[in-house]
């Protein structure tokens, strides 16, 4: 295994008394592709907003390459790419123009970056068209766009073919395992356990804000017909 | 992600945003359109047949300062916190600093690491810029409708004798009155995350707290009647009145200052800037440690 990319040590977020994260510690590596399931509620986005610097931890912490993330302490996250849930853009602005507004920030991407990302997403007929006439399947792709913008060494997605159509979940897949091939660190959170089972290397199942269970893929599938039939039995309390 | 290349880096993008935006230039086509309009209508009511039993003296008063170079200033009556300028500033702050939740684009910057002092700071820079194009469009319409009515009466414009550098400080005036408004709405869009409320609250406080609770509290208890000069709104015309003499005669906006003595105009701007401020911190504090749902 590579250097970790990614540690959460003993994190926690509560919200007025509710426990959406409990003393979560995991590793992610670099290079590989990590799954993380959970039911609906289980506290994936919150342990993303928490890795993105958005949330603030009741305790414990984040290091993304090997320096510390909160709120005030956000500096390692540059390279870092994120698509979380359907992304937001400036409506009355083209595609185009968003991406050109996140690409001033990075004095290595330039125009014609913009333009191949917008092409590998198959944007570039609609680039000019303003953000409020694309629909959900054309935002995440945009969203992609953006989180791949620049080159950033690990890319943090939570549902991200939420809004595809089939075609564009296949590409989807075929891009998360060329970025693997690239180099490129991938912790994706997914309801889609099939596309996690093809796509990722290890795996964690979170659970009411704990988690359940985290180890290769291989491993967690012994005994089990498919990583489904895990993690019904994982998140499913015995009698 | 908070050194001074990457704020100027925000800042382009920021005023990219607003200029982007339609409700800016909205905004500043029907502040020229309302402040030129009415000058105009009040240049229309004083040609009247009917205005000519003002005595003479009165009527000339009038005229002048609807007239180059008295009426050069005039447009910034209404670019005063208080007035017209203060709705539009507590409008466009609102919406600078709500929609970006609303739009979830506030998760866009912050996710990949830009500082969050270093967006506000470009928010509050870009903003900055829009109220003093506000209290330009003011001025601006002001002017042009006072230099038509200028020609049409004299034939020619007193170019020699403008007072550009009144105009200039007038401008800058009226830009800090707007700013405690701008300042307060922003504080409010971001505790609320809400561009409804932060307009709701932020007008409200200009309309019903500035005007009406002033004065009620000076009808019911008279020894506290000072009180509202101390309040952004009197701040703001205490500190136009000097630095731009003709803006209080023209259309007869400022008779809000009743009796109530004006301060010192120096007094008056350091009091704008520090509710300014007084605003602008509770923002920075609560925006570094408020928990954005991702």
């Amino acid at each position: 295994m590579g250097k970790p990319v990614l540690r959460l040590r003993h994190l926690s977020k509560h919200f007025k008394g509710v426990r959406a994260v409990e003393n979560l510690t995991l590793e992610v590596y670099a290079g590989e592709c990590f799954g993380f399931l959970g039911p609906n509620g289980a506290g994936k986005t919150t342990t993303i907003g928490m890795i993105l610097g958005l949330l603030r931890p009741t305790s414990g912490h984040v290091e993304v390459f090997g320096r510390p993330v909160t709120p005030t302490h956000t500096a390692s996250l540059q390279e870092v790419g994120a698509l979380v849930g359907t992304p937001g853009f400036y409506p009355y602005l083209s595609g185009r123009v968003n991406l050109r507004l996140l690409a001033s920030l990075y004095p290595s991407v330039n125009e014609a970056r913009v333009e191949a990302m917008l092409a590998r997403v198959g944007l570039e007929a609609a680039a000019h068209r303003k953000v409020k006439t694309y629909s959900t399947g054309m935002k995440q792709r945009l969203g992609l766009a953006a989180a791949l913008l620049h080159r950033p060494r690990l890319l943090v997605l939570d549902e991200p073919t939420s809004g595809l159509d089939p075609v564009g979940m296949a590409e989807m897949r075929q891009l998360l395992r060329d970025l693997t091939q690239d180099g490129v660190t991938v912790f994706l959170s997914s309801h889609l356990l099939h596309e996690v089972e093809q796509v990722c290397d290890r795996v964690a199942v979170l659970h009411r804000g704990q988690l359940l269970a985290h180890g290769t893929v291989v491993d967690l599938l012994r005994g089990h017909q498919d990583l489904e039939a895990f993690f019904m039995e994982a998140v499913t309390p015995t009698p | 992600m908070t050194t001074p290349s990457t704020f100027i880096h925000l800042t382009c993008a920021e005023s990219r945003k607003l200029s982007g935006r339609a409700l800016l230039w909205a905004e500043a086509g029907i502040f020229a359109l309302l402040v030129g309009g009415l000058h105009l209508a009040l240049i229309a009511t004083l040609a009247a047949p009917q205005q000519q039993g003002l005595p003479p003296e009165a009527l000339a008063a009038l005229k002048a300062s609807l007239r180059w170079p008295q009426g050069f200033l005039g447009g910034l009556a209404f670019a005063g916190g208080n007035g017209l300028g203060g709705l539009l500033a507590v409008v466009l702050a609102a919406a600078l600093g709500g929609q970006e939740y609303t739009w979830r684009t506030v998760h866009l910057w912050l996710s990949r690491g830009v500082g969050r002092t270093a967006y506000l700071l470009s928010k509050a820079t870009v903003l900055s810029v829009a109220l003093l194009l506000l209290a330009l469009t003011a001025f601006l319409a002001g002017a042009a409708a006072t230099g038509a009515y200028t020609l049409h009466t004299s034939g020619s414009l007193p170019w020699h004798a403008l007072p550009w550098g009144k105009a200039a400080v007038g401008v800058l005036a009226a830009t800090l009155s707007l700013a405690p408004y701008a300042a307060l709405t922003l504080l409010i869009a971001i505790l609320t995350r809400s561009t409804l409320a932060a307009v709701g609250l932020g007008v409200g406080y200009n309309l019903l707290v500035e005007n009406m609770a002033a004065k009620v509290l000076m009808l019911v208890f008279p020894h506290a009647g000072r009180i509202p000069r101390y309040l952004p709104a009197m701040l703001g015309q205490s500190l136009l009145q000097s630095a731009a003499p003709g803006s209080e005669v023209s259309v007869g906006v400022s008779g809000a200052s009743g009796s109530i003595a004006l301060l010192s105009p120096t007094t008056a701007a350091l009091l704008l800037a520090a509710y300014t401020l007084a605003a602008l911190a509770p923002t920075w504090w609560a925006f570094r440690h408020q928990d954005i749902s991702a």
